[in-house]
């Protein structure tokens, strides 16, 4: 029996090795291109299988261009997957798979651009389960952000600072421990009293947190965060416990929530609730729900009580639908508490690519503003104030050629209590490759009705990528035809847009926004600058 | 036995072969050379080479400089989240939709098209809300919520609104719709900012203090009427004496706009009295006094001080009407149209 197992054991290493397949390069040519379809020719296409990539060189790199879609014993038939142009009689690399030894791998393929930035241990996985290791991976921004404004009016300009600390912690020393925070640091120009008066009305900690993973499955935080199945709820000022059981998911969370105000701490306003989430995916077919019931407090007496419900599926192909509801269970008439129930939020979002160049999607959604009715009590205009606003977005666009796309939107919105509903139509066309120059131009036109003026607007956009995205310029123009329909006066506006992002020293981002509105007698300017490290 | 624990340790083999062939997802179809070497199954960042641009989601911005594992967090790459609140939980609390690219590029988080984002809402930014702070508006936007406003003026400004003394708005009643008074497109509330155009304040108009026409203070005393303000004038009338020839009080009859209430016209003349804007006598004369010799009292007039009516022919004209006379009364009541032919 040990010579059997022996021999099976031989064999079945034998075939394991096998498999530790090596690649060689097959060099084919470009032979044929019709209107869905570039066809490649190779001496053999052996080693080649449907669904490879198959590559440009691009200086001493390999850039993926195509993807067999069927293949002969010579030809393989592709589709293009890159924007650049594959003329015929163009060398084109398949990585073949071989039985071959490794020695003849690929040398010749260097890639040394566009490597993302990598954590450390990030090739610490379990190829077993294809989970990664309990293994640290610390990640964050800091940010300085400049918003400067300013006119020719009688306003006074005005310049705002924002500093902001991003950070993920996560396993931390290889522990089951992970630290999470957002915070900013805001101020206006020589204006230091504000803050001296409320260290709050500067420093808003929008999460600051503490995780703890008992496994896989059970994790437990403590500290201000919000918690992605129930974003809607804010942040929560406290413990939040998780556990999953196969495509199951539960919570708790219990804590206070913000003051209104000034974001801080504020432990009168008790709130604790839980979630249900269920996830299943299978060949591309996933869906995640969840219902989450929440009750929100004020000294302990009842402020808001609501669930919470979210969808998403991808059950039919190339179908992508989002739905969200929020429903109020709590209601204060006169002091007279009551469940009666009240529609709060509602999001249904469905987005479908008809081919792979075209896609449409729409959206409703529904929203009132929140009633806290103890926390109101004391901002009285807040009470009146919870009219339901509706609105609706189609969105469409079409690829027609690799470098032409064109795209309609629309959009309508309505509250009861305005003068008119809002209506929006937005026509583009994009040329992705202007020759030449080699950059993006759009132009587009709207026109747009509001409760209290009507435009028209055209414009115009120019992008332009310089080393391989990290460096990024934009500029636009637009013309808006503004009439107020009440007083039959006309406002002309000439607006200029200058964009620049720069990634530079590896991990440094500049951003540069410059915005100016010109009309006949005054003109209106906004300089937003952010530099942005991440670490 | 044996056969069993051969069963077992080949299903075994099987199971851990079958694992170990797909860490990416049995989906997965590229080929490993884009990632691996035969230094190791770890990434290899020498060779690494794929365009995540051939995926559902293109990289830009700072998303093809952030670590592989905030998105994949197993190797499974195909399970990755291709929606923005996939990875970015929604600190806006469900307030602004899902589709973060509405305000957000994957540049920056930073919001540069505010003006935008504006022009495709309820409340297109125009005037001096250009120039506001989002938070005059956004009152819980330091929450990173976006609530529901109402897009009617007093919707912000009640309590500007509530705060006016001169004049108190509430007292007097005024509309809650700024706009009616204070142009979208002003930079203050009062003089040059005032929309006054219900009532242009132009030419013999313009430059009156507000309390020449509005005496109680209160602003809902003046209306539009011009005798409401020019009464005092129209009774101080001497040439004409308005009052006395019973003129209407509708200054506006007579008068234009220009100051010192000149020229004034009176093309009423012709219903009231005698056709002098039109017909034959149209154009023949240039001043009131040609006809209206005694200045203070208008109800005189003469007919025959004209060069074509002396007296010689006009007797030889009327010889055979009875009752004819000389004089300019007589005139009127045989010529009320001031032609020959239209005796009563």
């Amino acid at each position: 029996m040990k010579k059997i197992t022996a021999i099976f054991l031989t064999f079945f290493a034998i075939i394991e090795l096998s498999g530790q397949q090596a690649a060689e390069n097959l060099i084919g040519k470009v032979s044929f291109i019709s209107s869905q379809n570039i066809y490649v020719k190779f001496k053999s296409t052996s080693g080649i299988s449907v669904g490879d990539t198959l590559f440009l060189t691009s200086g001493n790199r390999l850039v993926p261009a195509l993807v067999v879609n069927n293949l002969s014993s010579v030809s393989c038939l592709c589709s293009s997957i890159t924007d650049q142009n594959i003329p015929v009689d163009h060398i084109i690399i398949a990585i073949a798979r071989s039985v071959k030894s490794s020695d003849q791998y690929v040398e010749n393929i260097i890639a040394k651009e566009v490597v993302p930035e990598q954590g450390n241990n990030v090739d610490s996985v379990n190829l077993q389960t294809g989970e990664p290791k309990n293994s640290q991976l610390i990640q964050g921004s800091i940010s300085v952000n400049s918003y400067s404004e300013f006119s020719n009016t009688e306003v006074p300009g005005s310049q705002r600072f924002r500093y902001t600390l991003s950070l993920n912690a996560a396993n931390i020393s290889k522990s089951k421990f992970s630290v999470e925070t957002y915070l900013s640091f805001r101020h206006k120009s020589g204006d230091w009293q504000e803050v001296k008066d409320d260290i709050f009305s500067a420093l808003k900690i929008y999460n600051l947190s503490l995780r703890y993973d008992l496994n896989k499955s059970t994790r437990f935080s403590i500290g201000r965060r919000i918690n992605p199945r129930i974003s809607s709820m804010g942040a929560i000022d406290g413990i939040q416990f998780e556990k999953s059981i196969n495509k199951f998911s539960f919570g708790i969370v219990a804590g206070s929530r913000p003051d209104y105000q000034n974001y801080s701490v504020d432990l009168s306003l008790f709130q604790y609730g839980g979630y249900l989430a269920f996830n299943t995916g299978k060949k591309g077919k996933n869906s995640e729900s969840s219902l989450a019931y929440i009750e929100q407090t004020n000294n302990f007496k009842t402020d808001r009580r609501f669930l919470y419900f979210q969808h998403s599926n991808t059950f039919i192909k190339n179908l992508w639908f989002l739905s969200t509801v929020e429903l109020d269970l709590f209601k204060l008439e006169n002091d007279v508490p009551s469940s009666a129930l009240d529609l709060t939020g509602t999001y249904i979002s469905l987005s479908y690519r008809i081919t792979k160049k075209v896609s449409v999607s729409g959206s409703y959604d529904a929203r009132k503003n929140v009633m806290y009715y103890e926390t109101y009590k004391s901002y009285v205009d807040r009470l009146l104030d919870n009219e339901l606003r509706q609105g609706f977005r189609l969105y469409g666009n079409w690829r027609f050629s690799d470098y032409m796309i064109i795209g309609l939107q629309s959009g309508y919105r309505f509250l009861k209590s305005d003068p008119h509903p809002s209506m929006n139509i937005y026509g583009y066309y994009t040329y992705t490759r202007v020759p030449g120059l080699n950059l993006s131009a759009t132009i587009s036109g709207s026109y747009v009705e509001s409760s209290f003026v009507n435009s028209k607007i055209a414009g115009l956009n120019l992008l332009k990528d310089f080393r391989g995205g990290k460096v990024q310029t934009g500029m636009g123009y637009h013309m808006v035809d503004n009439r107020l329909p009440e007083s039959q006066v006309d406002i002309i506006q000439h607006i200029g847009e200058m964009n620049l992002y720069w990634h530079f020293l590896k991990k440094l981002s500049l951003s540069v926004n410059y915005e100016g509105t010109f009309e006949p007698e005054n003109s209106y300017n906004r300089i937003y600058l952010q530099l942005r490290s991440r670490f | 036995m044996r056969i069993v624990s051969l069963i077992i340790i080949c299903g075994l083999f099987f199971f851990f072969r079958q694992q170990t062939e797909h860490p990416h997802g049995k989906e997965f179809k590229l080929s490993c050379s884009i990632c691996h070497s035969p230094k190791g199954w770890t990434l290899d960042k020498e060779i690494y080479s794929f365009n995540h641009n051939t995926t559902k989601l293109p990289l830009t911005g700072q998303h093809n400089f952030v670590n592989c594992k905030s998105c994949h967090p197993t190797l499974v790459f195909a399970g990755a989240a291709t929606d923005c609140y996939g990875c970015h939980t929604d600190i806006h609390q469900a307030t602004v939709g899902q589709d973060c690219s509405r305000c957000h590029t994957t540049f920056s988080w930073l919001v540069a098209n505010i003006n935008e984002i504006h022009r495709y809402s309820r409340f297109p930014l125009l005037g001096a809300h250009l120039t506001a702070d989002c938070s005059d508006c956004h009152k819980s936007e330091s929450m990173v919520r976006f609530d529901v406003l109402g897009v009617n003026c007093i919707d912000c400004h009640r309590e500007d609104y509530m705060a006016t003394s001169n004049p108190n708005h509430p007292d007097a009643g005024f509309s809650e719709d700024c706009s009616v008074c204070h142009p979208v497109n002003s930079f203050q509330w009062t003089g040059a900012g005032f929309n006054h155009s219900f009532f242009p304040l132009v030419q013999g108009h313009s430059g009156p203090e507000c309390a020449e026409c509005h005496t109680s203070g209160t602003y809902t005393d003046a209306n539009p009427e011009c005798n409401s303000c020019h009464q005092q004038d129209y009774i101080a009338t001497v040439n004409p004496n308005h009052s006395a020839m019973g003129f209407p009080v509708t200054c506006n009859l007579c008068h234009t706009l220009d100051p010192g209430w000149k020229p004034a016209t009176f093309t009423d003349h012709d219903n009231q009295s005698f056709p002098i804007y039109s017909g034959k006598h149209k154009g023949t004369w240039t001043s009131c006094t040609e006809c209206h010799e005694n200045p203070s009292n208008y109800s005189q007039f003469t007919c025959i001080s004209c060069h074509e009516h002396n007296k010689t022919d006009m007797d030889n004209e009327h010889r055979e009407e009875g009752g004819y006379s000389y004089n300019s009364a007589a005139c009127l009541q045989c010529h009320p149209r001031g032609v020959a032919d239209d005796k009563k």
